[in-house]
């Protein structure tokens, strides 16, 4: 606690008074704001700029796709095949710990901004994932990975319906609306669901006796308005580009 | 005149720096690296002076649905903030069907995006804010924080919940912050049951990834509890701890009351005593096995390593186990929804099935443990 005594003599004390409130009320202000630290100057610098865990913007997702086709193990691994790419998602890495702290009682850190980049490799059936660096425009790790791991996507379900068209059974099943169906609304920005969709699960298979053990399957769900429809039991198999007809529950 | 002014301007002068460091006395916001709608705030009491205070970061993630990347909590106004969260996510639904297939992987099995989340979902009646076009944050009451007699406290809590779109179920996933410094974690599986065996009962089992960084990352370590009655005479009973010293799962007994609890090798909280948070399992009914060896346990505690995000491969990550204590750990812990299905669900139409299941719950929470010095929004 401050405690001020001032002797100020009757003549022009109520200026005094004015003047010492003035000085307290600017003073105040002025003195709380702290002084700008590195860390605030480089806040300042980066302000503008996506923090490191903003959500990726489209462009950075683009540029997360084109750095890791750009780095050689991608580009070994994926060769020259048919490729899909599947997802770019944000990636963080922890800092040293003593920078961690840091962000605790309110420092920036720098942590970069990163990206996970996966592709899908259909000769030979696996995935590559990159994590990129987006700020030095390198892929820092890369690696393999095994089919069941890669996620299946809007484009399998829209070349498993493809593959589903060229079963007579499938159209049979369908009847005359077979034509309306349309795939979605697993696309991600789908405003609305067609009135007649085409959906999928992926199938997996633990039995080496299925034709699904290993191989990249979709089960079909076809919806008209808000109902589903019970049947046909469509599942696709994509690595054997075939089409089964699941009788069981009907 | 000019004499007469200067002891009054340094009276000022001091009267400032007091203000300037009663201010600076409430300690600096941590720095968060997200902006905007995916930075969120909170303090509780939502009116009044504060007393408690959530800060986080939040993602939509088209095949993750909605991740919480990283957490901090403030116990009172004048005390730092603690990490809690690095990551914490939902790392995969599995759904077995009763008869033994379909055998499905709801979130690891396709890039499911998120659906729309608007007024109707989020009103604002019930303390509800859309942030942006997937993710509804609820500030409301909770019901009682405490009562004693006529003395009584009610409390308030922040959800985050957002929904994936998984063809013809919506799984919605909420991230409850309350007042006391509770986490909660739930999913939600909800509308239309698989219309080719629409009666045929299956589980939807998610299992939850939390990077949990109590204090930071290193330095952290979980130690298994357990209940146990008749011990040492038949009418008394025990909890105790073990340390769980390397990779590995635990499963959970309900007449053990097992928990993981996560220390910090040096939180303590104002009283000198360790600080932990312990994670509870809240399942409905039970939790499932199945013939996947991921499903055998319902805890499994990892050391922190980016790549390990999928947990169907939990068994692989802990083949070759590395040690877990005053480490950079993280838990999962799986929950089980047993769909049974009935009328309520829908029904068979001319045009198919037509019907939405009621949103089943299952989850978890995080209890902290002397994280407060005393009965936290106690007069």
């Amino acid at each position: 606690m401050v405690r001020c005594s001032v002797k100020v003599g009757l003549v022009g004390s109520g200026m005094h008074f004015m003047v010492a409130l003035f000085s307290f009320i600017f003073a105040t202000p002025v003195l709380a704001q702290p002084t700008p630290t590195p860390s605030a100057r480089r806040e300042a610098a980066a302000a503008g700029r996506p923090l490191p865990l903003d959500p990726l913007s489209p462009e950075e997702q683009r540029a997360a796709e084109q750095i890791a086709l750009a780095d050689p193990r991608v580009r070994e691994l994926l060769g020259t095949a048919k490729r899909q790419l599947v997802s770019v998602d944000l990636f963080a890495r922890k800092p040293p710990e003593e920078q961690l702290q840091g962000a605790a009682v309110g420092r920036r850190i720098e942590m970069g901004r990163m990206a996970e980049v996966m592709f899908f490799r259909y000769e030979g059936e696996y995935g590559v994932r990159a994590v990129v660096d987006l700020e030095k425009k390198t892929a820092t790790d890369v690696s393999r990975l095994e089919s069941a791991q890669v996620p299946m996507t809007p484009a399998d379900l829209a070349q498993a319906w493809t593959i589903a068209l060229r079963s007579d059974e499938v159209r049979k099943a369908l009847g005359p609306d077979v034509e309306k169906f349309q795939v979605g609304p697993g696309t991600p920005g789908a405003k609305a669901r067609p009135q007649y969709s085409v959906e999928a699960l992926r199938v997996g298979a633990t039995d080496e006796k299925d034709p699904c053990f290993r191989h990249r399957c979709l089960h079909l769900l076809f919806r008209e308005g808000d109902a589903y429809l019970m049947k046909p039991w469509v599942i696709v198999d994509l690595s054997a580009e075939k089409v089964y007809i699941e009788r069981r529950g009907q | 005149m000019k004499r007469q002014l200067w002891p009054l301007a340094v009276c000022a002068f001091g009267y400032a720096l007091v203000l300037a460091n009663s201010a600076s006395a409430q300690p600096a916001l941590p720095w968060m690296p997200c902006s905007g709608i995916n930075l969120v705030d909170q303090a509780f009491p939502t009116s009044g002076p504060e007393q408690t205070h959530w800060r986080l970061c939040w993602e939509a993630m088209p095949k993750n649905g909605l991740v919480i990347h990283w957490a901090f909590f403030r116990p009172s106004p004048t005390a730092r903030w603690i990490w809690i969260f690095w990551d914490a996510r939902v790392s995969d639904i599995f759904v077995p069907y009763h008869s033994g297939s379909p055998r499905y992987y709801d979130m690891s099995g396709f890039t499911f995006p998120m659906t729309a989340v608007g007024l109707a979902d989020c009103p604002a009646s019930v303390g509800g804010t859309p942030l942006g076009p997937n993710v509804c944050k609820e500030v409301r009451d909770r019901g009682l924080l405490w009562k004693d007699d006529a003395k009584v406290r009610r409390g308030q809590e922040l959800v985050l919940w957002g929904a994936l779109d998984a063809a013809n179920y919506n799984y919605v996933m909420e991230w409850t912050f309350r007042d006391d410094g509770m986490i909660l974690g739930r999913v939600g599986a909800t509308a239309v049951n698989l219309p080719t065996v629409p009666f045929e009962t299956h589980m939807h089992n998610p299992i939850w990834r939390l990077d949990i960084d109590l204090n930071g990352f290193p330095g952290d370590s979980v130690e298994f509890g357990t209940h146990t009655e008749g011990v040492p005479t038949p009418l008394a009973a025990t909890d105790s701890e073990s340390s769980i010293a390397t990779e590995g799962p635990r499963d959970w007994d309900p007449h053990s009351f097992n928990e993981l609890h996560i220390h910090d090798a040096t939180l303590q909280n104002g009283k000198g005593d360790p600080t932990s948070l312990h994670l509870i399992a809240l399942p409905t009914g039970g939790l499932s096995r199945h013939d996947e060896a991921f499903t055998k346990h319902d805890f499994w505690v990892t050391r922190y390593n980016p790549s390990e995000m999928w947990a169907s491969n939990l068994p692989t990550y802990v083949g070759t186990p590395d040690p877990v204590s005053n480490a950079d750990i993280v838990v999962w812990y799986k929950g089980s929804i047993h769909h049974h299905p009935r009328d309520e669900d829908g029904e068979v139409t001319g045009h198919g099935f037509l019907g939405e299941a009621l949103v089943m719950w299952t989850g978890w929470m995080i209890k902290p443990h002397n994280l407060f010095d005393r009965t936290p929004f106690y007069p």
